[in-house]
């Protein structure tokens, strides 16, 4: 298993468009990969997921990433969360 | 044995297809099933019966979980999450029992024409349980069957 805190500096949070962004790319790679927010847990590959977790922009968020690819997956979902603009 | 879930039209208006509401984003970020709605209507109304699991923070998006397990998703508008509620209602909160018909959110579409687009994106984020999917483009009443899905 591996982890990663991650910053959301997004202005609109993890809303729909961001979310959806997110959940693509988590389903790229084999491992399970989940979000902790708030002592919320959700799977990034659920859209509904994701937007349940309401996350805010200046929000501190945890990836989580387990399986034979979790590496990966976990290095280029925290990337992909950081670098999210809109 | 062939089971159905048939979604009703939420509001009334134009369907087009999911795809048309990429042109809008600059990204193709709506790759998932779905349809688009241009409505007519402020009130959009639970397009099939279901538990609620979501509404959003900023009152733009409702999902229902069928009891088929399939999930639909009505996010009001594009680009309406920047307006942070401004322009929205919702009638429903998460756990809520709603059947077809029922109030879910209401967007004030003149208000979000302003800044955003009042295209409404129809997704279906459980996209495995569907073996098929057909759309009534010609549909444009509030509560006209518009969409079959065949699980």
């Amino acid at each position: 298993m591996v982890s990663k805190e991650v910053a959301v500096k997004n202005p609109t949070g993890l809303h729909a468009r961001p979310a959806t962004l997110l959940v693509k790319k988590a389903s790229s790679f084999k491992s399970d990969v989940s979000v902790e927010y708030n002592g919320k847990k959700a799977n990034v590959k659920s859209l509904i997921g994701v937007l349940s977790l309401g996350v805010t922009k200046g929000a501190t968020i945890t990836v989580i990433a387990n399986g034979e690819d979790e590496e990966a997956a976990c290095e280029e979902v925290a990337k992909l969360i950081e670098t999210l603009e809109e | 044995m062939n089971k159905k879930c048939e979604l009703y039209m939420p509001v009334s208006g134009e369907v087009i297809p999911l795809e048309e509401a990429n042109h809008y984003l600059k990204d193709d970020v709506l790759g998932g099933t779905g349809v688009c709605i241009i409505p007519d209507g402020d009130i959009f109304f639970a397009p099939v019966s279901g538990e609620v699991v979501l509404v959003s923070e900023n009152l733009n998006a409702v999902a229902i979980s069928t009891e088929d397990h399939l999930t639909i998703l009505i996010h009001a508008g594009l680009d309406t999450a920047k307006l942070g509620g401004r322009g929205f209602a919702t009638y429903v909160k998460v756990g809520d029992m709603v059947t077809v018909g029922d109030k879910l959110l209401y967007m004030d579409r003149d208000f979000v024409a302003l800044t955003a687009k009042i295209t409404t994106p129809i997704i279906i984020t459980t996209p495995d349980k569907i073996r098929d999917l057909s759309i009534n483009y010609k549909a444009t009443g509030a509560f006209v069957k518009f969409v079959e899905i065949s699980l």
